[in-house]
């Protein structure tokens, strides 16, 4: 486990020193679901029925903002080639660095959509749902979205070839994601949407890591 | 100890080299040559895992390295072109990070120690971007200070960049690390003096 941790505190140790990035991709989740409202009116109905929508596919639009740069810079600096030398299973540390990767960007995005969910005139439980829908969901991108990074990764236009990879793949757990608050808005149960993305979370976790380390070793040859 | 047998490696639809073969034994130290673009940088990549051969095995104690991976890189430091560093990290914390990426508990003290041994020493505290090229390659190298309990050291143009004092350093370095019964592989176009069994290998004599 020294290589987990050790992997884990290094990438927050250097978000933390270039938080700048990170606080780009919030502004443009910010942003990016505050322009709704000026291109579609603000007709409080019609906001409070696409608010948890907006405010999901805003999130998918900035965690991949970041995305690419998961592994290109330990790429380009060679220091992915020392952890796949480890003798630890290359899983361990992949998985390291999407959790690292879940926290420092993925995660602020989670604590800020409450904020988001009032502008679009959500009341409290509905924010709730939200925001708990969010979390739940956000894993599973970051979880996929590194299958992503690492399949093109030293790639010419990576950044765009990875959101046409990764996008289909979103669309489950947009479905779910979003389904959840708007049924909870229109009186339904959710728990079924609960279920159905802590079941996908739980496969991304049991399967992601190793699609993405297969996927790294290719790239690294 | 590495054994190499009847070795072949294609990149794009040229031939790099074939039939390469050789056998190192513990505490010699194999020099590689070779000019630019002869496949010095993928034999070493190949013989630490990191690529696949097109044809030939490695075998390291007498079994082939991909069906003894976890125990191979255990044994193993490879030192690549590029020095593994991250612009935004100080020296220290690079290396302890590399030691732990590949298995090694080190403490801090111990990761000073070993850059001040390198002769990094007001530096430390500074992060990697700042540095001049010869001293991102020391911050690199000052991990063979701290892995004397790997028997195989492969190394990719070690001396690159460096200056005198600090080759004369490192040679001697790896002629402790023969004497202890480990072994060397280097690749390096520099004329560097080792008093340690050392044997040749020239990249042209296998030239596909």
């Amino acid at each position: 486990m020294t290589v987990f941790f050790a992997v884990l505190r290094r990438d927050m140790l250097l978000a933390w020193r270039s938080r700048s990035d990170l606080l780009v991709a919030l502004s443009f989740f910010v942003i990016v679901a505050s322009l709704f409202p000026f291109g579609i009116g603000a007709d409080p109905a019609q906001l409070k029925a696409i608010g948890p929508g907006v405010v999901w596919v805003a999130s998918l639009l900035a965690s991949l903002l970041a995305l690419p740069r998961l592994f290109s810079q330990d790429f380009e600096s060679g220091v992915l080639e020392q952890l796949q030398l480890s003798s630890d299973p290359p899983v361990v540390w992949v998985t390291a660095k999407i959790a690292a990767h879940w926290l420092c960007t993925s995660l602020p995005l989670v604590i800020v959509a409450p904020l988001l969910g009032l502008m679009y005139g959500l009341d409290a439980s509905a924010t709730q749902v939200l925001t708990a829908s969010l979390l739940v969901g956000t894993p599973i991108v970051s979880l996929i979205g590194a299958i992503g990074a690492a399949l093109t990764l030293g790639l010419r236009g990576a950044g765009s070839l990875l959101a046409l990879l990764v996008f289909p793949l979103f669309v489950p757990v947009l479905v779910f994601g979003a389904g959840a608050a708007d049924a909870y808005e229109s009186g339904m149960a959710i728990k079924a949407y609960f279920l159905l993305l802590g079941g996908g979370l739980l496969a991304a976790l049991a399967l992601a890591p190793w699609a993405c380390a297969a996927a790294l070793r290719i790239s690294l040859e | 100890m590495l054994d190499v047998q009847r070795l072949a490696c294609v990149r794009g639809d040229r031939a790099l080299f074939r039939h390469l073969e050789f056998c190192l034994p513990a505490g010699h130290l194999l020099r590689v040559t070779g000019r630019n673009g002869s496949g010095k940088t993928s034999l070493l990549r190949i013989l630490c895992g990191l690529s696949q051969p097109d044809a030939g095995t490695v075998l390291w104690h007498g079994q082939v390295i991909a069906e003894q991976r976890d125990v191979f890189h255990g044994r193993l430091l490879y030192l690549g072109h590029s020095p593994a560093l991250n612009d935004l990290l100080t020296p220290v914390e690079n290396l302890r990070f590399a030691c732990q990426a590949s298995g090694d508990d080190f403490t801090h003290g111990d990761c000073i120690d070993s850059l001040k041994h390198i002769g990094l020493d007001r530096e430390l505290e500074l992060p990697c971007k700042v540095l001049s090229q010869g001293q991102r390659r020391r911050v690199a190298l000052a991990r063979v200070f701290l892995a004397a309990h790997r028997p195989l050291w492969l190394l990719d143009e070690p001396f690159t960049a460096l200056d005198k004092h600090a080759i004369g350093e490192l040679a001697s370095t790896l002629d402790a690390h023969c004497a202890r019964n480990g072994s060397v592989v280097i690749t390096t176009h520099q004329e560097v003096a080792f008093a340690a069994r050392q044997e040749s290998l020239s990249m042209e004599a296998f030239a596909a």
